[in-house]
C-alpha cells in the first residue's frame, strides 16, 4: 500500500481527537442521552412525577440460582406496583414471537448450541440470567417494583468448571445433546504426532488453566430504544441507541428476533466507554427492552448496574488445557498433543466460538516449527454466565499454554530458555509460511525480536547479579521470557473453513466542495482512536491536512455496511476499505482533469465520493518477545524496565518504570521489570 | 443501586439530633444516622439497608474538631479521615493511624467517611479498628438521658454489631497520648534510667478491588534500652470484629529488643524455609483469642479462614517490625 504525501500523519504521534471531549465529560454514552429523536417522549400522556419528555427505565429480574426449574412467575405484583408500566416475562415475547438470542457463530457441524431465550422460560441455567423486565417511571420505581415479581425456583444441582460440566454424571443443562453439555469436539490433526512422541527425546506435560474472568467496562452495558411512527408499516422506524462493537451486527440480530426488515431499524453505537469484547454480542437484557419500547410506542431506557456487569455480561477465557510437546534431542519441538476444554457458559453468544476453533486452538505452535499436532478442542456448557471473547480472546491463552510447554521444554532438554526458542522459531526466511494448523503467516523475523529483548534484558548481568543475590541474602532473583504471535484483522465467513470470503467491510469517503473530507466507515470503535488513526490514513491517502478529515462510525444510518470492531481487525478491515475507497475518490479527481489536489478536484466537480470494500484482506500476524526480571529497588540504575526503542511494540504496554525514584518502600522485594524487542 | 425510598431529615443541634433519635426509638421508627454515608449509602443501594428515615449529622459543630489536652486527643465523631490525615498531630504523634489512612479505601472515601461513623457501622474488616483498639481509645456516646464513655474494646460487638443503643450517637473517640503504660505483655527487665521509646505501626493485606483488609495488624511496641517493656497488638478483617491479642509476657519481655528485632527482619526478609518462632507465637495467640471469644474465623470467596488467620500473623509480625523500627529510629523519623 503506498501512502501519497510521503505518509505524513501515519505513524506522527498525534494527541487523539477523541479525547478531549472524552476526558472533559463531553462525551455522550448512552445514559447521557435523555430524549431521544424526533418524540418528546410525552408531556400530554406521561403520568405525573414522570420527568418532562424523558423515557420509560427498565430493571431486570434476574435468577438468584445457577440452575433451576422455574416453577411459577407471578408478576400480578409488579404490575400493579406505583409507577408501573409494564412487566414482560417470556410468555409475552413468545406471543410476540420474539427471539431467541443469536446463537454462535462458526460452530462445528453438529453441535449442540441450544436456543437462548430472551427472558429465561421453563429453566434458569446462570445467576443472572434476565427472568422478568419491569417498566417503569423511574429507575427506582422500577427496582422497587422488581422486589414484588415473585418467582418460585426449583433449584437442581449446577456445575460451572468446563472440566466438571464435561465429566459423565454432570448435571445437563441442556436436552438434545449426544454428549451431556459438550457441545462439540473439534479435531486439530495434522501430521503423525503420535509417532512423533514415540521418537521423542524429551516428552513434558502440563495442565494449565485460564481462568474465567470478568470484563468490566467504565460505561456499563445499556441501551436506549424508542420507536419514530410504527416501525411495523413503511413510515416507521425503530430507534436503537446501544453501546456496541457490532453495530450492523446488532441490527441484523433485532432484525430477525423482532421479525422487522433491517432497514426499519436503526443503531447508534455513540460513544462507547470500553468493551473489550464484552460489548460484542447483543443481550437478552438489551432485547427485551427494545422490545418494551416497540410494544409500548414509548421511549425505555436500562443502564446495567456495576453488580450485573459480573452477573449478566459475557465473561471471559475459562479454559483448562492439558497438553504434551515431544522434544528431540537437540532441541527440536517435534509435536504437540492433548486437549483443550473451553467453557462457554449456559448459552453460545456470537463471537465466542471463534475464540477456542479460530484463535486459541490454531494459535497453539505459536512461532515455532512444529509439523504434527493432534489436538482436540471442546466446547462445554456449564451453568456461568455465558463466556465471550475478552482481549486477545484466545490469542493469550495460545501463547501461554504454549510457551508454557516451551519452558518446561527447556528445563526437561538442559536448553536455556531462549536457546530453545531459537531452535525452533519459524526462520524469517521461511515466510510465508503455513503452520500445521493451516494458518498462514504473512511475515516476521522472531529471533531478531528475541534478540534484541535479551539485549536490553542484560541477561549477563543479571545471572551475576542472581548469582550475587544467592550468595549475599538467599533472595531468588526470577527471570522469564515469553515469545508471541497474535493475528490480526479476521474477516467472519473468511478464513480457513470459514465459507466464502465476502466483500468484507465498507468505507465511504466523501470529499466536499469546501475541501472537507468525511471518511464513514463500517468498523465502529469505542475508545480506541479510531478517528484519530482513519483520519491520519485517509490525509495521507488523499494528500490533505489531518484535519480536514472527520472519522464518522457506529451509525447505521451514516456508516456503510462493517463487521465492527474486535479482534485486532479494524485498522486490517477498516482501514483496507478506507484506502480503497480513497483510492476511487483519487481516480475520480485524476479523470477530471488531474493532476489537481483533491480539494481542488472536488470543489471544481461539487464534491466526491466513493465507497469501497475491504474485501477479505490475509490476517496479519504480529509478533515479539518479553522478558521479565525480579530485582531490587535501584538495581539497574533505577530502573528496571527499559522503554522501547526503535522497535517498540504495543505502545499501550509500555511501563510506567524508569521515570527517576518509586516511592519509598519499606522492605526489599521483587520489582518486576518487562523489556521487550520484536517487530510488527 | 437505586435504595428503597426513605425519609431524610437534617439535625440542625445535637441535642436536637438527641431528642429526634429518642423520639424515633420510643416510637420503634427505623432511623439511621448518616455520617459520611459511605458504608450506609451504598449499603442502602444494594438494598442491604433499607431505613426508614436518614437523620443526617453533618452540621453538628460539636461533633467536629480535633482537639487535645488531659493527655488525650479528642477526636470529634465527624471527622473525616482526610481531617486526620492532614492534622499534624497524627502524623506526629500517632504513625499507626497514619499508615491505617493511608491504605484505607480511596480518596473519595477519605475525604467523606468519618471516623465516629466507621465505629458505628462495626465493619469487621475496617481499618481504623484495631490501630484504636491499640492504642487504648474510648468512645464518648450520648444520647438524650446523657453521656458515658465505653472503651473501643467493650463497643464493638461483632458483625456490623456494636454497643450502641437505639436513641445513642457517637460525638467523640479518645486516645491517650502518651502510653497507657505495660500492654499486656507485662514489665520486661527494664533498664533504669534508659530513655523510654515508643513504636506503632499498622499493616494490612488489601484486597486489591475493594481495599478491605483481608487482614491487617496494628502493632504498638514501648522499648527502653534493650527492654521491650510493652506491646499491644490488635487485629481486623479475621473475626467477627477486630480484637486485641495478648502475647504472653514471657514472648515479648523475654526478647531483648536486638534479638525481637533480628528475629522480626529474619521474617520479613523470607528467609529459611520455616515460620519462625514467632509466627507461632502470633498465630497461637490469634488462635487462643478468637477460641476465648468463641469466634470463628471469617471466611468467604477470597480468603479462607485459616488463610486469613495466616495472614494476619505476617501482618502483626511486620507490624512490630515497623513498630520496632519506629521506637528505634531518632525522634521525628517515621
Amino acid at each position: 500500500m503506498s501512502i501519497r504525501g510521503g505518509g505524513r500523519w501515519v505513524g506522527t504521534a498525534m494527541l487523539r481527537r477523541e479525547d478531549p471531549g472524552l476526558l472533559t465529560g463531553r462525551g455522550q454514552y448512552v445514559d447521557d442521552v435523555d430524549l431521544p429523536g424526533t418524540r418528546s417522549g410525552g408531556t400530554g400522556d406521561a403520568p405525573p412525577g414522570s420527568p418532562p419528555g424523558g423515557p420509560l427505565h427498565a430493571f431486570v429480574v434476574r435468577s438468584p440460582v445457577a440452575h433451576a426449574r422455574i416453577a411459577s412467575v407471578d408478576v400480578s405484583g409488579a404490575r400493579a406496583a406505583d409507577g408501573v408500566v409494564a412487566v414482560l416475562t417470556a410468555a409475552d415475547l413468545d406471543a410476540a414471537g420474539v427471539g431467541p438470542m443469536p446463537g454462535g457463530e462458526g460452530m462445528p457441524a453438529g453441535a449442540l448450541s441450544p436456543p437462548f431465550p430472551v427472558l429465561a422460560s421453563g429453566k434458569v441455567v446462570w445467576a443472572g440470567q434476565p427472568v422478568a423486565l419491569v417498566v417503569a417511571l423511574t429507575p427506582a420505581l422500577a427496582a422497587d417494583a422488581a422486589e414484588l415479581v415473585d418467582v418460585t425456583y426449583d433449584e437442581l444441582p449446577a456445575v460451572t468448571s468446563p472440566l466438571e460440566a464435561a465429566a459423565p454424571g454432570a448435571p445437563v443443562l441442556h436436552d438434545g445433546g449426544p454428549e451431556g453439555n459438550v457441545s462439540f469436539r473439534a479435531r486439530l490433526a495434522t501430521g503423525d504426532a503420535d509417532a512423533a512422541f514415540a521418537r521423542a527425546a524429551h516428552r513434558v506435560r502440563q495442565r494449565m488453566t485460564s481462568q474465567r474472568i470478568a470484563p468490566v467496562t467504565l460505561e456499563p452495558r445499556g441501551v436506549l430504544a424508542w420507536v419514530c411512527g410504527d416501525p411495523r408499516a413503511d413510515d416507521g422506524r425503530l430507534e436503537v441507541r446501544l453501546p456496541t462493537q457490532r453495530p450492523h451486527g446488532s441490527r441484523r440480530w433485532l432484525a430477525a428476533m423482532l421479525g422487522l426488515p433491517p432497514s426499519r431499524i436503526h443503531v447508534v453505537a455513540g460513544d462507547v466507554g470500553g468493551a473489550f469484547g464484552a460489548k460484542g454480542p447483543i443481550y437478552p437484557d438489551q432485547v427485551a427492552v427494545i422490545f418494551a419500547a416497540l410494544a409500548l410506542g414509548r421511549p425505555v431506557k436500562w443502564i446495567e448496574e456495576r453488580g450485573e456487569s459480573f452477573l449478566a455480561t459475557t465473561h471471559g477465557r475459562d479454559q483448562v488445557a492439558d497438553l504434551e510437546m515431544a522434544v528431540a534431542a537437540d532441541g527440536r519441538i517435534t509435536a504437540l498433543r492433548g486437549v483443550v476444554h473451553a467453557g462457554f457458559g449456559a448459552y453460545f453468544t456470537p463471537n465466542a466460538p471463534g475464540s477456542l476453533l479460530g484463535r486459541l486452538g490454531p494459535m497453539l505452535p505459536q512461532g515455532y516449527r512444529i509439523s504434527a499436532i493432534d489436538v482436540e478442542l471442546v466446547g462445554v456448557l456449564a451453568n456461568t454466565p455465558p463466556i465471550g471473547p475478552y482481549r486477545g480472546a484466545g490469542r493469550p491463552e495460545g501463547a501461554y499454554f504454549c510457551e508454557r510447554l516451551v519452558d518446561l521444554a527447556a528445563t526437561a532438554t538442559g536448553l536455556d530458555p531462549a536457546e530453545l526458542r531459537r531452535r525452533n522459531f519459524i526462520g524469517p526466511g521461511e515466510f510465508p509460511y503455513t503452520t500445521c494448523t493451516g494458518l498462514v503467516y504473512d511475515s516476521g523475523d522472531y529471533q531478531a525480536g528475541l534478540e534484541e529483548m535479551l539485549t536490553r534484558l542484560d541477561r549477563a548481568s543479571l545471572e551475576a547479579e542472581r548469582a550475587r543475590l544467592a550468595a549475599a541474602t538467599g533472595e531468588l532473583l526470577g527471570v522469564g521470557i515469553a515469545s508471541f504471535v497474535e493475528p490480526g484483522g479476521i474477516t467472519p465467513g473468511a478464513g480457513p473453513g470459514g465459507g466464502a470470503p465476502d466483500a468484507g467491510d465498507q468505507a465511504t469517503v466523501t470529499v466536499s466542495p469546501s475541501g472537507a473530507v468525511t471518511v464513514a466507515v463500517g468498523t465502529s470503535g469505542h475508545g480506541q482512536g479510531h478517528e484519530t488513526a482513519f483520519a491520519q490514513l485517509a490525509a495521507d491517502l488523499l494528500g490533505v491536512p489531518c484535519e480536514d478529515v472527520t472519522v464518522v462510525f457506529g451509525d447505521t444510518d451514516t456508516a456503510p455496511f462493517g463487521y465492527g470492531t474486535f479482534g485486532s481487525r479494524s485498522a486490517v478491515a477498516g482501514g483496507t476499505a478506507i484506502y480503497h475507497a480513497c483510492q476511487a475518490v483519487l481516480a475520480a479527481a485524476t479523470r477530471a482533469d488531474a493532476p489537481l489536489p483533491v480539494a481542488q478536484a472536488a470543489a471544481r466537480l461539487g464534491g466526491l465520493s466513493a465507497t469501497a470494500a475491504s474485501g477479505a484482506p490475509p490476517e496479519t500476524y504480529a509478533s515479539g518477545s518479553y522478558g521479565c526480571r525480579g530485582g531490587r529497588p535501584g538495581y539497574g540504575g533505577g530502573a528496571s524496565a527499559a522503554r522501547g526503542g526503535g522497535r517498540r511494540l504495543r505502545r499501550g504496554h509500555q511501563p510506567a518504570a524508569g521515570r527517576g525514584p518509586g516511592p519509598r518502600r519499606d522492605r526489599p522485594g521483587p520489582r518486576p521489570g518487562v523489556v521487550r524487542g520484536g517487530r510488527l | 443501586m437505586f435504595p428503597v425510598d426513605f425519609a431524610y431529615a437534617r439535625a440542625g443541634s445535637l441535642a436536637g439530633a438527641l431528642a429526634q433519635l429518642a423520639a424515633a426509638a420510643a416510637a420503634g421508627d427505623d432511623v439511621k444516622v448518616l455520617a459520611g454515608g459511605q458504608s450506609l449509602l451504598p449499603m442502602m443501594k444494594l438494598r442491604l439497608a433499607a431505613p426508614a428515615t436518614l437523620l443526617d449529622i453533618g452540621d453538628l459543630a460539636e461533633l467536629k474538631g480535633i482537639t487535645a489536652s488531659g493527655g488525650q486527643l479528642r477526636i470529634g465523631a465527624l471527622v473525616t479521615y482526610r481531617d486526620l490525615q492532614r492534622d499534624p498531630r497524627i502524623a506526629a504523634g500517632f504513625p499507626a493511624i497514619a499508615d491505617a489512612l493511608a491504605v484505607l479505601a480511596d480518596p473519595q472515601v477519605r475525604a467523606r467517611g468519618t471516623i465516629g461513623g466507621a465505629l458505628a457501622h462495626g465493619d469487621p474488616a475496617a481499618d481504623l479498628p484495631p490501630v484504636l483498639l491499640a492504642l487504648n481509645a474510648r468512645v464518648t456516646i450520648a444520647s438524650h438521658a446523657g453521656t458515658r464513655t465505653a472503651a473501643l474494646e467493650d463497643f464493638l460487638l461483632g458483625v456490623f454489631s456494636t454497643d450502641l443503643a437505639d436513641g445513642e450517637l457517637i460525638t467523640a473517640v479518645t486516645v491517650p497520648t502518651v502510653s497507657a503504660g505495660p500492654g499486656p505483655a507485662g514489665p520486661g527487665p527494664a533498664a533504669p534510667g534508659a530513655p523510654r521509646r515508643t513504636g506503632q505501626a499498622y499493616e494490612k493485606f488489601a484486597h486489591p478491588a475493594s481495599h478491605l483488609p483481608l487482614a491487617g495488624a496494628c502493632a504498638v511496641i514501648e522499648a527502653q534500652g534493650e527492654a521491650i517493656t510493652g506491646a499491644r497488638v490488635a487485629v481486623t478483617g479475621i473475626a467477627p470484629r477486630a480484637f486485641r491479642i495478648a502475647l504472653p509476657q514471657r514472648d515479648l519481655a523475654s526478647r531483648s529488643s536486638s534479638a525481637l528485632r533480628a528475629e522480626l527482619a529474619d521474617g520479613v526478609q523470607f528467609r529459611g524455609a520455616g515460620a519462625s518462632e514467632l509466627d507461632a507465637v502470633l498465630a497461637g495467640a490469634l488462635e487462643a483469642a478468637m477460641a476465648a471469644a468463641g469466634a470463628e474465623p471469617l471466611a468467604d470467596q477470597h480468603a479462607s479462614g485459616p488463610f486469613r488467620v495466616h495472614l494476619a500473623a505476617v501482618m502483626a509480625r511486620r507490624a512490630l517490625a515497623r513498630a520496632l523500627s519506629r521506637a528505634d529510629a531518632p525522634a521525628g523519623a517515621a
